[in-house]
């Protein structure tokens, strides 16, 4: 997103937000305990979550995480399978409480108005949650009640998605037998339909059609053009490079590393600059690869 | 390792096991309250019925006939099969012979109970109503239950490759021979009854065994009908608790929309949404609340004795809210009602008012039924005025408390 964009931002809606720096620092503990610096230049903080430490009820499995995103900002949240990405998604999402730490949404937490707080977030899960007694057009009325949206806005945008997704046609229909592929395009119209100044997006590109990837990185790009966040994992990495900002590597529980592709890529003294031969890294340190 | 001996009485155990548990929340306080009062009011009305008999009367045979070979049609041959027992057991089938005679032995023992049950209930109105003395009754209920253990032993020959179209005529003299035996059974004749099944079951059970050994046992026809047996108890249970994998089917039923609305109201919250939807769709709660509906008003219209009519009412009113409940949780594994920002103090606001139009919408439908039947007598108005009253206590007072208590045990 270019500076300009930034000016135009929603930023002026926002004001009762802290104001975030434009270039700020953040240090976090890698597993060596080396430290290290990330720096990119945002407006608005959007996600903070803070020395997170939580799992489930006796099993440990995120262990001081911190990191943030910006508003307009697309970062990558990726690392090996059992890494803890889906876990770090349930915890922003209020689906695990922390043992601790802390997780705040434009300064706000769960505890404080729960409402309000879920409000700014929409989730594209990994495996799609449906509702089996409900139409594709009813998914779509429950959201727009949910976010407390308003009916005629929400259904302009969301007639343009269903359409998109070629979905337009099925509103009668209940989603629960549909296809994997046709599921996950009904979470992505249901998520992009909402104002969600948050958008997690759980390994969006699973079993969908290459015409349907093209499709939800171009949503991507408008999203991150309305200046709204987004935190996605993926194992596609070349995919989510072309929109991404920022990748956070997560280890063994733990942030093991963040920053743009070219901050990683010297980190890790890996050539050419790609997330896929940063990730090989990582992985060949654990002696994974 | 185990013996394969060991193999039925270890099954026999762990399903005795699974039902003991679930029954316990079939047998639940209310339920039992609910199923004592139902069997009082059917009893007397029972007993009404029968002063009214003075002599044999000549459609008696013919209301015990149906009866009986109902009686007859209770249970199956529950041979507690697993689908991997395809793979496992294939091996030793030749030494399912003894498996399966101790599945049949054990298949009788509801049968038997319901038959015996089924006699007995008839007994008072079959020594009224028609010319049958006690030991021709007693040769009826004994030829029934040798007739079943044929029934089951057909059953049994079901599973094994023999012509279907032999399977067919088996199953189609099997019940010509009882309905012609009860028949004749009923009109004076039981010790005739009794000697001829007598008869067929040694010359059909003996033939039965000489011919088994041959045959090869269709092991996917054998899986599949134990697992749909398997299922129908495992919904009935589900209708109670929830069951693992049991979940009901989901219909459209466009032609229930207009109550839909009215069930989510106009400005509907999220929860009421859901539930209304949940309700109607899902055939574990709409059918509960249609059956009520349906059965009631049908009762209404037959029945005449007006105590009775208002005990029925006010019960299905009961039972239709009681067994409802469930719904109230239906939602809570739903992750994404969870993640959406949904007010979930407003879950049982919601459910309640649910509730609330469920049952009086039935309490109206009965109401509407009651005057057609009744026209407007002072029973109709007292049955109406109850009904009204059960429905209020139950949504505004009972369901709130229920609630709470079931969220302090949770």
């Amino acid at each position: 997103m270019s500076d300009t964009d930034d000016d135009k931002s929603g930023l002026l809606a926002k004001k009762t937000r802290r104001k975030f720096q434009s270039e700020f620092e953040m240090t976090s503990a890698d597993h060596n305990s080396e430290m290290f610096t990330v720096r990119h230049s945002k407006g608005l903080l959007m996600l903070k979550v803070e020395n997170l430490t939580g799992g489930y009820q006796h099993l440990k499995i995120l262990d001081n995480v911190s990191f943030e995103v910006a508003d307009g900002e697309v970062v990558g949240l990726i690392g090996l399978n059992g890494a803890g990405k889906s876990t770090t998604i349930k915890h922003i999402l209020g689906l695990l409480r922390p043992q601790s730490g802390t997780i705040a949404l434009n300064d706000q937490n769960l505890t404080q108005d729960a409402i309000h707080y879920r409000q700014q977030i929409a989730f594209v899960p990994e495996t799609p949650i449906l509702y089996p007694e409900l139409t594709l057009k009813e998914h779509l009325e429950l959201t727009i009640m949910a976010y407390q949206l308003d009916a005629a806005v929400a259904w302009e945008k969301a007639n343009e998605l269903l359409e998109i997704f070629r979905l337009d046609q099925m509103l009668d229909w209940f989603p629960i037998h549909f296809s994997k592929g046709m599921q996950q395009k009904v979470m992505i119209v249901n998520a992009f339909m909402t104002e969600a100044d948050l958008l997690i997006i759980d390994e969006p590109f699973t079993g969908l059609d290459p015409l349907a990837v093209h499709n939800l990185l171009d949503l991507i790009a408008a999203k991150k053009a309305e200046n709204k966040s987004i935190l996605m994992t993926t194992h596609v990495l070349a995919t989510a490079q072309a929109q991404a900002d920022r990748f956070i590597l997560l280890n063994h529980g733990q942030v093991r590393a963040q920053g743009t592709v070219a901050e990683l890529a010297s980190q890790f003294g890996v050539e050419p600059q790609n997330i896929d031969q940063i990730y090989l890294q990582m992985a060949r340190e654990n002696g994974d690869a | 390792m185990h013996k394969f001996d060991d193999l039925w009485p270890t099954r026999r155990r762990r399903h005795l096991l699974k039902q003991s548990k679930y029954l316990q929340y079939v047998f639940n306080d209310h339920l039992m309250i609910a199923l004592i009062f139902l069997g009082g009011a059917l009893a007397y009305w029972y007993s009404q019925r029968l002063a009214l008999i003075k002599q044999p009367v000549w459609w008696g045979p013919l209301v015990l006939v149906p009866m009986l070979l109902l009686s007859l049609s209770v249970g199956h041959l529950a041979t507690l099969l697993r689908p991997a027992d395809q793979i496992f057991l294939l091996p030793a089938e030749h030494q399912l012979r003894k498996y399966f005679d101790h599945a049949r032995v054990y298949s009788l023992a509801i049968p038997f109970v319901a038959i015996i049950a089924i006699v007995g209930i008839l007994t008072p109105f079959a020594l009224r109503a028609t010319r049958i003395d006690w030991l021709n009754w007693l040769f009826i209920l004994i030829s029934l239950l040798r007739l079943k253990d044929v029934h089951l032993s057909l059953q049994l020959a079901e599973l094994y490759d023999f012509d279907p179209q032999f399977k067919q005529r088996w199953t189609g003299l099997f019940w010509l021979f009882s309905m012609i035996g009860i028949l004749i059974g009923v009109y004076g004749l039981g010790w005739l009854f009794a000697i001829l099944t007598l008869g067929l079951t040694i010359l059909g059970q003996s033939q039965l065994y000489k011919l088994l050994p041959a045959r090869r046992l269709l092991w996917q026809t054998a899986i599949d009908k134990e697992s749909q047996r398997q299922s129908v108890i495992d919904r009935f249970y589900n209708l109670f608790v929830d069951i693992p994998g049991i979940s009901g089917k989901i219909r459209r039923r466009q032609w229930l929309d207009p109550l839909l609305h009215q069930f989510a109201g106009t400005k509907s919250a999220a929860y009421q949404y859901l539930y209304s939807r949940a309700l109607l769709r899902r055939t574990e709660y709409g059918n509960i609340w249609l059956r009520f509906c349906l059965v009631g008003v049908l009762l209404i219209f037959v029945i005449n004795q007006p105590l009775i009519l208002l005990i029925i009412v006010l019960l299905f009113l009961f039972l239709t809210g009681y067994q409802l409940l469930p719904l109230y949780h239906h939602f809570d594994h739903n992750a994404l009602t969870s993640i959406y920002p949904i007010d979930h103090h407003q879950q049982q606001r919601s459910f309640l008012k649910l509730m609330r139009r469920v049952l009086l919408i039935e309490w109206f439908v009965d109401a509407i039924a009651l005057v057609i039947s009744f026209r407007a007598q002072l029973w109709s108005w007292i049955i109406i005025a109850a009904g009204l009253a059960v429905v209020l206590i139950f949504a505004q007072l009972y369901l709130p408390f229920r609630l709470k208590k079931k969220q302090k045990g949770n």
